[in-house]
């Protein structure tokens, strides 16, 4: 028998539960509120103090509207945002994949002069701010006269790859070695043990590391905003919710701002919870030798 | 088919560490070689480097008639067998043997002969479609032997494939391999620590030690007739015991004579030391505990006797049922004996001890060589 719980005891757990609490809300409010605001029209808007739903003004009952969901669908920017997105964040992640995972199948299972050192270097790369860089690359893809797409995917890479590089070198350093060497007695050459044996053996850190490759790609903001100054039609999502416009000068679209991040954040959310339970996987695994 | 040569085999690591020095050997065509030792003896990066995944730092290594040293593992024509398995997990266990066929691109009916050949040897039909991780550590063995066979190669390397199954389940494998040996009428080198597999599965086996080669030799001859002292104490369970001692001569024979009495050595024996011309009196005297008769103090012969000479103290008695190991004390040494149950004895007890004069070792006690050689 379990002895029965102290006072002390219980009081302990209801305040966990009470942090827990607080730290839900103030995780999923800003989420909550935006699909309240996306559901509001203009006027329920203007209501204070603000309703935590839809509400009709005149009666007070609950009456949410897609119109703001209609509106963004019309907006030939936004749709065009979210193919250059889509477009973008797969490109990056593929790349940053299959750069980082070959990058980390040397790093983490060959031999080979100088490989602390560019471990090093590779994490270095993720120190330098976004806008120490900024102006720099600008340069560079103006010099090179590169279109805007192609010059967000290589630019991105510099914040995916050096992360799948170091995930992906701590899950290959993992696997054992006899493994390896039995491809190699087998008769593999190295590409195909990395391929037919080492790759598939990775899979779980290959969801991980690429879903947040393409989260981090899919969210860019900074880059993305200069990097397109000049070719609006290369514009991706975040910039194009940016750049909404009222239907009258000065007015903030809000409702439709809203209605549009909603609609960007619901793919992300399908895709974590999908692959929640890998991801867990990945991200601990190597951490406890197996 | 083929034998394997060495010359000369030097591995000298990029830190400085000599693994393994001047080895030579000639392993014939058909022969089960094992490579023992304690660990860190550089057993295994000898077997490494004849598979080819350790670089050769100098001498010769020649596979049938062709020098190997600068061939990949893949075109030696060789398959390991690895300690802890190293199957490929995400394949089925079909998969894990037909790759290296595949690999060579090899018909896929031939593949599937092969496969099913080597699964019947081996006892595995039922499992092919399983993964690995769904079978037993024995089961995940013989897939990996499996794995080797369906190869066909010349030479089988097998890298300590029994230390990760439980005990009762490694001499069933042990005498499988020994089985497969003689089906498949190859070339086996086989590392392990454990000198109990050496001497039952070896036909010639390869004791080393830091790396330096300390005796090659069928099982039999190492037992009998050990070069030095390491592969005397090494070889054979319980260990050989060693006393330290003089030879003295008196008249025609040769005595060994140490600080709990003296016994005269067999003829031959004396003949042979004798013929060294060693000025050098000091000598240290193996005995194994099988050769290590006892008397009890009961004995008539000795109670009239009423000497001390050879006495020794029983410390401990250890009952096998099928024998009895007894740790004696002799001039505060322990030695130990193993005798017939039958003979009665209890701790404390007063015993002689009478070694078998033809199964006594010598060795010098500077080099450790022995005297007999």
């Amino acid at each position: 028998m379990r002895p029965h719980k102290t006072f002390r005891q219980r009081l302990l757990k209801i305040g966990f539960y009470f942090i827990l609490l607080i730290i839900f809300i103030y995780l999923l409010f800003p989420f909550y509120w935006a699909v309240n605001s996306s559901l509001k029209t203009e006027a329920q808007l203007q209501m204070t103090p603000a309703t935590m739903v839809p509400r009709d003004p005149a009666t007070g009952e609950f009456a949410p509207t897609l119109q703001n969901y209609r509106v963004v669908f019309d907006n030939q920017q936004f749709v065009r945002g979210i193919m250059n997105s889509t477009i973008i964040a797969f490109s990056t992640t593929a790349l940053a994949l299959v750069a980082g995972s070959f990058a980390a199948f040397a790093l983490g299972k060959l031999r080979f002069r100088g490989k602390k050192p560019t471990l090093y270097l590779i994490l270095a790369m993720t120190m330098f701010p976004q806008v120490t860089v900024l102006a720099g690359l600008y340069a560079v893809i103006r010099t090179l006269s590169l279109p805007a797409l192609i010059s967000l995917i290589l630019s991105y890479m510099i914040f995916t790859l050096p992360f799948t590089t170091w995930v992906l070198t701590s899950f290959f350093r993992g696997l054992p070695m006899a493994l390896l060497e039995s491809a190699q007695v087998d008769g593999a050459t190295p590409f195909q043990t990395f391929y037919k044996i080492m790759l598939p053996l990775t899979a779980p850190a290959l969801v991980t590391t690429g879903l947040l490759a393409f989260i981090a790609a899919w969210n860019e903001y900074l880059f993305a905003l200069t990097f397109t100054s000049i070719e609006p039609t290369a514009r991706t999502v975040p910039v194009a919710i940016a750049y909404f416009t009222g239907a009258v000068a000065r007015q903030e679209p809000f409702g439709e701002i809203m209605a549009a991040a909603v609609l960007v954040t619901v793919p992300i959310v399908i895709l974590v919870l999908v692959f929640q339970r890998r991801i867990v996987a990945g991200l601990t695994a190597g951490a406890v030798k197996g | 088919m083929a034998g394997l040569k060495l010359n000369n085999v030097n591995k000298i690591y990029p830190n400085g560490f000599h693994a393994v020095h001047d080895m030579n050997l000639d392993i014939e065509d058909n022969e089960f070689v094992v490579f023992v030792g304690p660990s860190g003896c550089g057993k295994s990066t000898a077997l490494r480097m004849i598979a080819g995944l350790e670089e050769i730092t100098s001498g010769e290594l020649y596979i049938g008639d062709r020098l190997v040293n600068d061939v990949s593992p893949k075109d030696r024509d060789i398959a390991m067998v690895f300690q802890n398995y190293a199957l490929y997990p995400h394949m089925t266990n079909y998969e894990n043997m037909a790759f290296g066929l595949k690999l060579r691109n090899v018909p896929k009916d031939e593949i599937d002969k092969s496969v099913k050949f080597a699964a019947g040897i081996l006892g595995l039909e039922g499992l092919l479609d399983r993964k690995p991780k769904e079978l037993s550590g024995g089961q995940r063995q013989r897939i990996a032997l499996g794995r080797a066979i369906v190869r066909n190669p010349q030479v089988f390397l097998m890298d300590e494939p029994l230390s990760n199954l439980d005990a009762k389940l490694r001499v069933q494998t042990r005498a499988e391999i020994s089985k497969l040996h003689q089906k498949l009428k190859t070339t086996f080198v086989y590392v392990t620590h454990d000198q109990t597999e050496a001497m039952t599965m070896g036909t010639r086996i390869v004791v080393l030690k830091d790396g330096y080669v300390m005796q090659v030799d069928t099982p039999t001859n190492l037992y009998e007739h050990p070069e030095n002292m390491f592969v005397g104490g090494f070889i054979g369970s319980p260990q050989m015991n060693f006393i330290e001692g003089e030879l003295t001569q008196e008249e025609e024979e040769l005595y060994f004579v140490y600080a709990g009495g003296r016994i005269v050595l067999q003829k031959e024996k004396a003949a042979k030391i004798k013929s060294l011309d060693r000025t050098e009196k000091k000598v240290v005297m193996g005995i194994r505990p099988e050769h290590l008769e006892v008397e009890t103090i009961a004995d008539e012969k000795n109670e009239a006797n009423g000497s001390d000479e050879n006495k020794a103290l029983v410390e401990v008695t250890e009952l096998l049922g099928s024998e009895t190991y007894l740790f004696l004390n002799v001039e505060n040494k322990t030695v130990v004996a193993r005798v017939d149950p039958s003979i009665i004895v209890s701790v404390n007890d007063h015993v002689f001890i009478k070694p078998r004069k033809e199964k006594m070792h010598f060795f010098d006690p500077k080099t450790e060589k022995s005297l007999l050689f």
